[in-house]
């Protein structure tokens, strides 16, 4: 118990790349809610999609790095590829799944989400032909980059996705806050019907909110593989879960909610993982998430909402 | 979501209307088909198709109409969930697993114990049902979506135990204890025993699960007629007014997960006992899948719906491992789909344009094609979503006609050729097609929906 | 002791005050009527009364005992019955099914009679469809043997009207809550449900608490008529008592109106 406990910085430390990344998709899943109250349960598929991507355009680049292409220029080419991919995914997803199903049964959304997330998984096996694929980070970064800060470590992979994670949620509150699309997102939330009866062309605006939340998707899963090393066809399932806790915790619908939940998650992740035991680290980010729904369904930033009779 | 579909139902009642009236042999087919299948409709068949093979049946015959019993089980213990209660169970296949882990931990040799089986499948039974209330009282506040997310995360956790469980700390004792046998499972599960007879041979097995689902259905159908029946297809309908009524909201609830849960408990136990061993693999997402696919192919919560679904599923993924078996239910079906959607053109061009290439395929398969198939696949989605914008008839026509070539292309070049990746790919979009189509099943009534 | 005892009932949205300090009594086999301007808190009190939402503050007493925050299932097993202005059937259900699913727990037989088929379930079964049968014949043909089978969501708007009315009647409450029973019928049919909301305290020996905004409905009905506004009560009486009273006439024609003793205030639109 010593021992773990005086890896706490460090863990700590992993903590807040696990939580970057958490937060990363959790934006997916609040933008989505906040725009349609959809549960867009296929965003962790999104997310390994995004993965593999960047894994893909990785192996193409490979010779090419090999021969002195610059490490960012690559890491630019997978962030790209991977959002743009992810991004048109999303935006078939939305178009070819959810929209039929929009006024249908209650329950098809989901079920329609477990058939997407299945589909993609089969899908990515088919097209990847292979299982497990390793990701050759040290092409982009050597590992030995990176900074200490007493006992604590952090390479320059975990400050990169921090930093990536960042910029893209200062990106994204930009857009939804002080753009014209993004007001029209705010208002199709508000009330899709006055909204497209004021001209809010509310189907594009849902299109470009599934590309919106996708493309971050996508993006987290090139900043996992770049971490992790690896990337393999099923990560999105426990990855999509966690990325729905976090942004149940900070409050479904809420951006900052959905920082501070991923951070939150990240964090308590990590530590369990060192202070109780790897073997039992997702279980204990499902505790949280039913513990998070029965005491505070709204989450930290969200609004508590009055059922109507 | 939450748009008020104001005429909705109005042109739900009109649609009914408007069927009856057609007079010609297709209006009398849909009436037919419209009609939820009644128990004798559904039954006799079955018990035909059970009888013949038991009858004429090879090993690998019974073992298919087995996992069809199998399914067929649980398809109704979900259905009870799903469609009568109204509750978005995603972790369903958990209970299936706890009672299959439970039954072996008490009969193998995992853990020496070999527990007779009016002991062993009560347990069973029971550990299921433990794990449904379990996840029931908590899941009782939460509504449709949540409640979904939060079954299929427990799902994922009872898959992660049985994966981890294999070595298990026990500090006291200062050693660890291999509970589930991890990736490896459990092997060596005793038969099911009883006054000293136990199945041996498939044929046996066959009759054992044949009967457990005619009881299942038996039991159910009665408890679908009860009151309790009615109450849960009144929470379904309203919570609210359910409530308002008198009806105990919670205990409904929770009645209806733990029935669900007791049965697919027994249908795990029986899994397991008929397998000789459980694996984590058995409880993957692909089961839920394929369960969720059965109940809606049948009309969600109707308890023979349910089995034509589970006998469904349970055949047409094994006519999918032959090529050519596969390749007539493919073109075959997909022709079909398109004639029931009333795309005429589109049928003509599959039934001619998937034989030109299908023999076209067969003639080139020493060319390495992969990529393009793979690369067909891609492209597959994006052409379907562009469709509904190419408004022009003879342009719709040409993108319809590339989009089957490329269909065609790549189910020749990819999906042929991996059919255990085929099948599970397959399955997930029929699922969604399912959704989109017919969400009332093939002979499910439409609904209406308020939303 | 009355029936129904609302003491000071207070329930407040956030910042928003919907009800300050209503009270009133409900005698046994009296017809009340709550009318008011809209927004005046009228569906709220009926929502806290059937258990749809705790009171922020107040006492309800059904028969001296509290149920204040009790769950709407407790109290309608209590005798409390409600239709929905909004209109809450169980759509996809038939029209008999509608009635007798209300049966469950509320029947002399459990599950595993039902199960195994039981005479004493049969009965039971025979009994609850006959009540079934005996409530919807209240609305004669409009709910006739015709319609047993057709699903709810056939029918037409009155006539959900009128089976959520013989759905409630099916717990045999005491006290009957009845949330603008006559939206959506025309003159003739108003007329129709009068004739039987007067008829039902006697022959079921039930009160019945009304919500309405028809005040023809209103006047042939109430034994009492109570006048919300801004979520308290202004006026109590008879429909002649509270229909001649200023404040009333102001509450529901603004403070500028003047005064027309004789005259009925206006139906609100819907």
């Amino acid at each position: 118990m010593g021992d773990s406990l005086s890896h706490l910085p460090q863990q700590l430390a992993n903590g807040l790349t696990l939580g970057a990344v958490y937060a990363l998709i959790a934006l997916g899943y609040s933008l989505v809610y906040g725009v349609l109250r959809l549960l867009n349960f296929a965003h962790g598929e999104v997310y390994m999609v995004g993965a593999f991507i960047g894994y893909g355009v990785l192996s193409l680049l490979d010779p090419a790095l090999a021969a002195g292409l610059p490490g960012w220029l690559g890491l630019t080419a997978m962030l790209l590829a991977a959002m743009l991919g992810c991004g048109l995914l999303g935006a078939l997803i939305e178009r070819l799944v959810y929209r039929p199903l929009r006024h249908t049964h209650r329950l098809a959304p989901l079920l329609g989400a477990l058939g997407i997330a299945f589909v993609l998984q089969h899908g990515v096996l088919l097209l990847a032909s292979a299982r497990h694929r390793a990701i050759h980070a040290e092409l982009i970064l050597p590992a030995a980059l990176g900074f200490e800060l007493g006992s604590v470590r952090l390479s320059a992979a975990r400050l990169l996705v921090i930093g990536i994670a960042l910029l893209l949620l200062a990106a994204l509150s930009l857009l939804v806050y002080r753009t014209r699309m993004g007001r029209a997102l705010r208002a199709i939330g508000a009330d899709p019907e006055a909204a497209a009866m004021l001209g809010v062309p509310v189907e594009r605006v849902v299109s470009q909110t599934f590309v919106l939340g996708s493309a971050l998707a996508g993006a987290a899963g090139v900043l996992v593989g770049l971490v992790f090393t690896k990337v393999w066809h099923l990560m999105g399932v426990a990855a999509g879960l966690k990325g729905f806790t976090a942004a149940v915790l900070g409050g479904i619908g809420s951006l900052p909610g959905a920082l501070l939940g991923g951070l939150l998650l990240g964090i308590a992740e990590s530590v369990s993982t060192g202070v109780i035991s790897p073997t039992y680290s997702d279980l204990i980010v499902f505790g949280v998430l039913i513990v998070a729904l029965l005491v505070r369904p709204s989450g930290l930033f969200g609004k508590r909402a009055q059922p109507k009779v | 979501m939450n748009t008020p579909t104001i005429g909705h139902e109005e042109w739900a009642v009109e649609l009914e209307a408007r069927r009856d009236w057609r007079r010609d042999r297709w209006g009398w087919l849909q009436h037919q088909a419209r009609q939820a299948p009644s128990a004798a409709l559904v039954g006799l068949p079955l018990a035909l198709a059970l009888a013949l093979a038991l009858l004429f049946g090879n090993d690998y015959i019974l073992r298919v109409a087995g996992t069809a019993c199998i399914y067929g089980v649980l398809a109704m213990g979900l259905t009870l969930v799903v469609g009568q209660a109204g509750l978005l169970d995603l972790g369903y296949v958990a209970y299936f697993g706890v009672g299959a882990y439970a039954y072996a931990l008490l009969a193998s040799p995992q853990l020496g114990l070999h527990t007779p089986i009016w002991l062993a499948l009560p347990a069973a039974i029971g550990a299921a049902m433990a794990a449904g209330l379990l996840l029931g009282v908590p899941g009782l506040r939460l509504n449709d979506d949540y409640l979904g997310i939060v079954t299929l995360g427990f799902g994922q956790v009872i898959v992660l135990l049985a994966l981890k469980l294999d070595r298990l700390a026990l500090p006291w004792a200062g050693a660890t204890l291999d509970l589930t046998g991890g990736p490896n499972g459990i092997l060596g599960i005793d038969p099911p025993r009883l006054l000293g007879w136990a199945p041996a041979t498939q044929g046996h097995w066959l009759l054992v699960l044949a009967a457990t689902l005619l009881a299942v259905l038996a039991l159910a159908s009665r408890v679908v007629d009860a009151p309790l029946g009615q109450a849960w297809r009144a929470l379904r309908e309203d919570p609210l007014a359910a409530a308002a009524m008198g009806l105990p909201v919670t205990r409904l609830r929770l009645l209806a997960v733990s029935s669900g849960a007791a049965i697919a408990g027994l249908a795990g136990a029986l899994f397991a006992g008929w397998q000789g061993a459980i694996f984590p693999v058995n409880l993957d997402l692909s089961l839920l899948l394929t369960l969720y696919a059965a109940i809606l192919i049948g009309g969600l919560g109707s308890l023979p719906g349910a089995l034509v679904g589970a006998a469904l599923l349970a055949a047409l993924p094994e006519i999918l491992r032959d090529p050519a078996l596969g390749r007539a239910l493919v073109y075959g079906g997909g022709a079909l789909a398109l004639i029931l959607w009333r795309r005429w053109p589109g049928a003509a061009l599959l039934a001619a344009g998937g034989c030109g290439i299908a023999i076209a395929a067969s003639l080139a398969t020493q060319a390495d094609v992969t990529l393009a198939g793979n690369l067909a696949l891609v492209a597959l989605p994006i052409v379907l979503a562009a469709l509904p914008l190419v408004r022009r008839p003879w342009q719709r026509l040409g993108l319809q006609a590339f989009t089957l070539v490329l269909a065609t292309f790549a189910w020749e070049t990819r999906l042929a050729a991996e059919p255990g990746l085929a099948r599970p790919l397959l399955l997930g979009v029929a699922l969604i097609a399912m959704l989109i189509v017919r969400p009332h099943g093939l002979f499910g009534r439409q609904r209406v929906t308020v939303v | 002791m009355s029936l129904l005892m609302c003491d000071q009932l207070t329930m407040a949205f956030g910042g928003l005050q919907v009800l300050r300090g209503l009270s009133f009594a409900v005698e046994p086999g009296q017809i009340v009527a709550l009318i008011g301007p809209n927004g005046a808190g009228k569906t709220t009190a009926l929502n806290l009364i059937s258990g749809l939402g705790r009171p922020t503050s107040g006492a309800i007493r059904l028969e001296g005992r509290s149920i204040a925050g009790l769950a709407p299932a407790a109290i309608s097993q209590l005798g409390v019955a409600r239709n929905f202005q909004s209109l809450r059937l169980f759509l996809n259900m038939s029209v008999l099914e509608n009635m007798t699913a209300v049966g469950y727990r509320r029947a002399r037989t459990n599950t595993l009679q039902a199960v195994l088929w039981t005479p004493a379930f049969r009965r039971d079964a025979a009994l609850w469809r006959a009540r079934a049968e005996e409530l919807l014949g209240l609305f004669g043909s409009r709910l006739g043997p015709h319609r047993y089978d057709q699903p709810a969501y056939s029918l037409s708007y009155a006539n959900r009207r009128r089976l959520e009315i013989a759905r409630a009647l099916m717990t045999r409450p005491k006290l009957l809550l009845l949330d603008e029973p006559a939206a959506g019928m025309n003159p003739h049919e108003t007329d129709e449900l009068a004739a039987l909301i007067a008829a039902l305290p006697r022959r079921f020996g039930l009160a019945i608490l009304l919500i309405e905004h028809d005040m023809g409905l209103v006047e042939r009905v109430a034994d009492q008529v109570i006048v919300l506004d801004h979520g308290a009560a202004i006026a109590v009486g008879s429909f002649a008592e509270v229909t001649a009273d200023h404040q009333v006439i102001a509450a529901y024609l603004g403070q500028s109106a003047r005064a027309a003793p004789d005259e009925p205030p206006e139906e609100e639109a819907p």
